[in-house]
């Protein structure tokens, strides 16, 4: 049997080591107060309560790496045997308001895409409730968002100006540069081997926002590992 | 409490076979409890319960079965572990509730004063004075000057720190009164959960034997006819003992639509003042405040600075000051103009609007009085061949296209043509002040 047969025989198993969302796969880069803050918060989860005045509100465009960062924290708050809740709201469609009653005895609670609900009043009164019970619990708040608490288009003033209320930041996207080193720190941290050339092949000639290239490395790794080869330059080529 | 060893095994394993939208949403909110034979999972409420139930519990029962070696039941219920860890249990509502399977929640909802809602915190201005004076009055003499007094005006304004501020004076005045204040919202809930667990009558009994009933934004009430009549007649019940009633709400009591009118009136029946939103002087004396609570010298241009931006209302104004110290601190830097405009960029920002290839093409085209397809043109004449680069540059700078995309888009050109021009207009950006220029006046036009 010749070598090409081998490797085509070769599938790749679906047992790959995942990497899930955690503060040490993320590239900080110019994001390092925000994420701090976050950070800080979920390590303190059940020692003293938290205010509205440490709440966060993290906004960036798509691919700033919003959640990502929620799911990391709720990934620390979890390590620290706390139980915390995140809620997708742009997966609406799924669940119902339902889902944030009752959670005010959960300690931390991620909601992203909040952007989405904005104009629902029913999502926005359940939001605004939720906000509330948390503050008197002294619960831990997370928001994210696609922009600035005043620029979502909120309709019910009285939670637009609560999430303007906490601590408030844009998360800065990626430069090219910073994009490299994401890509390959993604790579490294699932064991694969990422040359400064084959990254910089990569982002010129393949579609440059985060969500792309990280999907890109998730297919690279399983194509990899069925054809057993390494990740090089002529590996890259025969694949397009 | 540690977390039983057995469930951290469980949800390690379902970290690998779950999205972590799935585990963050269903299962890492769940608290654990194990005890020979069981292993009980504890859900926030019932949605939750039933999601796992339907969607996780076989599961979850055959790995923790795998971890046990031995037949192990897992019950997904509602509610918290027996003894939960006391950190957690922070408040009384918070211990209350652990009592029971299903908390009973009748009179959790009410809160007690915020200690930092004083007269002494607030700052007086032109806007407020009025209902501040009102306020003080009320605080002083409760159920014998204004009564019910209603308070109206914009989010944020402080209504909601008048009406705790009237609350810590009775309190001065009798330290043993009753007073309570009370979101609407929560009352609405509450009495929902009330009729719910046949625990209507401890409701309205808590409710009507308050001294000073303090209930936050009314407007909440609007279409909730049963709670509207449940409150009309707590409300009358106090009046009538001559017991204080504040009330707060976004709008003049007659411009509340969905309020039964027997209430309206009613609000009206005592004094109505109104908040506006603070003006620049009082802004800035806000934050002077704000800082000076927290011991920190806040420069008075930083200070006007702010205020001079953040004109609508105090929360998002406090909201904003908030920012600047929080960067302060993380950074070490002085709490100069240049930290508080990075810092409200981020609170006032709008997104830059989704730049294109397209938006790109127009924009240069416009810029260098040339036509868009000459921009796709063969054209190599420098008139054009140099927007045409300037052009590709913005679009890798600006867009995450990629370079063939970004080619393809210029007449199709290969990625190499836009790696060369990307070379090209930073080269000349470097030795060229003229190139300099346009090239930062397009960024700018384009991210504005």
């Amino acid at each position: 049997m010749n070598r090409e047969s081998t490797r085509r025989a070769q599938l790749p198993l679906n047992l790959r080591l995942r990497d899930a969302s955690s503060f040490e796969n993320y590239l900080v880069a110019r994001n390092r107060e925000p994420v701090e803050r976050l950070r800080q918060a979920a390590h303190s989860v059940g020692q003293a309560p938290h205010s509205p005045a440490s709440w966060l509100y993290l906004w960036g465009e798509p691919g700033t790496g919003k959640t990502h960062l929620l799911e990391a924290a709720c990934r620390a708050v979890q390590e620290q045997g706390n139980a915390p809740l995140y809620v997708a709201l742009a997966e609406k469609a799924d669940i119902t308001i339902a889902l944030l009653e009752d959670i005010e005895q959960v300690p931390f609670v991620c909601i992203d895409d909040v952007d989405a609900i904005a104009g629902d009043r029913a999502w926005e009164a359940a939001l605004f409730a939720l906000y509330e019970r948390l503050r008197a619990q002294g619960g831990m708040l997370v928001v994210a968002a696609r922009n600035s608490p005043s620029a979502i288009g909120l309709t019910l003033a009285d939670l637009a100006t609560r999430l303007a209320a906490g601590l408030v930041y844009q998360l800065q996207p990626l430069t090219d540069d910073e994009k490299l080193a994401a890509l390959r720190l993604r790579a490294q941290r699932r064991g694969l081997e990422m040359t400064q050339e084959v990254a910089n092949y990569l982002l010129t000639r393949f579609p440059r926002d985060t969500h792309s290239l990280f999907a890109l490395l998730d297919r690279l790794d399983t194509a990899t590992l069925a054809a057993q080869r390494r990740l090089t330059i002529p590996f890259l080529r025969s694949l397009e | 409490m540690d977390r039983p060893e057995i469930w951290t095994k469980c949800l390690s394993v379902l970290e690998e076979e779950l999205s972590s939208q799935q585990l963050n949403t269903w299962l890492r909110p769940l608290r654990a409890q194990s005890e020979p034979g069981f292993l009980h999972l504890f859900a926030p409420n019932r949605f939750v319960q039933d999601w796992v139930k339907s969607h996780f519990q076989a599961r979850i029962s055959e790995i923790a079965e795998r971890f046990s070696g031995q037949n192990l039941q897992v019950l997904v219920e509602v509610g918290a572990p027996a003894a939960a860890p006391p950190a957690e249990s922070q408040t009384i509502a918070d211990t209350e509730m652990r009592t029971g399977e299903l908390p009973r929640r009748t009179v959790t909802m009410v809160g007690r004063l915020n200690p930092g809602f004083t007269f002494e915190s607030h700052v007086e201005g032109k806007s407020n004075q009025l209902a501040r004076a009102a306020a003080r009055q009320v605080g002083e003499n409760p159920g014998r000057s204004y009564n019910p007094l209603f308070i109206y005006g914009g989010v944020g304004l402080g209504k909601t720190h008048l009406m705790h501020a009237a609350g810590h004076l009775m309190m001065q005045v009798n330290p043993a009164a009753k007073v309570v204040y009370a979101h609407s919202e929560r009352f609405v809930a509450d009495m929902v959960k009330a009729l719910r667990h046949n625990t209507i009558n401890e409701f309205k009994r808590y409710y009507r034997g308050l001294d000073a009933l303090l209930i936050d934004d009314i407007q909440f009430f609007v279409g909730k006819e049963r709670s509207q009549e449940e409150f009309f007649h707590t409300f009358n019940n106090l009046l009538d003992g001559q017991r204080q009633v504040i009330i707060t709400a976004d709008k003049f009591p007659k411009e509340l639509t969905g309020i039964e009118e027997r209430l309206i009136s009613r609000f009206g029946s005592g004094l109505v003042v109104s908040l506006e939103p603070p003006e620049l002087e009082t802004r800035v004396a806000i934050l002077m405040k704000k800082a000076q609570q927290e011991n920190i010298a806040l420069p008075e241009e930083v200070g006007f600075f702010i205020a001079k931006r953040v004109r609508s209302n105090v929360r998002e104004l406090e909201g904003a000051l908030l920012r600047v110290l929080a960067s302060a601190s993380f950074t070490g830097r002085p709490i100069d103009m240049a930290l508080a405009s990075e810092s409200l960029k981020d609170l006032l920002a709008f997104q830059e609007r989704l730049v294109t290839i397209n938006n790109i093409q127009r924009v240069v085209a416009e810029y260098y009085k040339i036509r868009v397809s000459d921009l796709h043109s063969k054209d190599r004449s420098r008139a054009v061949a140099r927007p045409r680069q300037l052009a590709m540059a913005l679009a890798k700078e600006l867009t995450s296209h990629s370079l063939p995309e970004i080619g393809d888009a210029f007449g199709g050109r290969d990625h190499t043509t836009v790696l060369h021009a990307c070379r090209k207009i930073a080269e000349l950006s470097a030795s060229d002040i003229r190139m300099k220029e346009d090239f930062n006046n397009l960024m700018r036009i384009l991210s504005s």
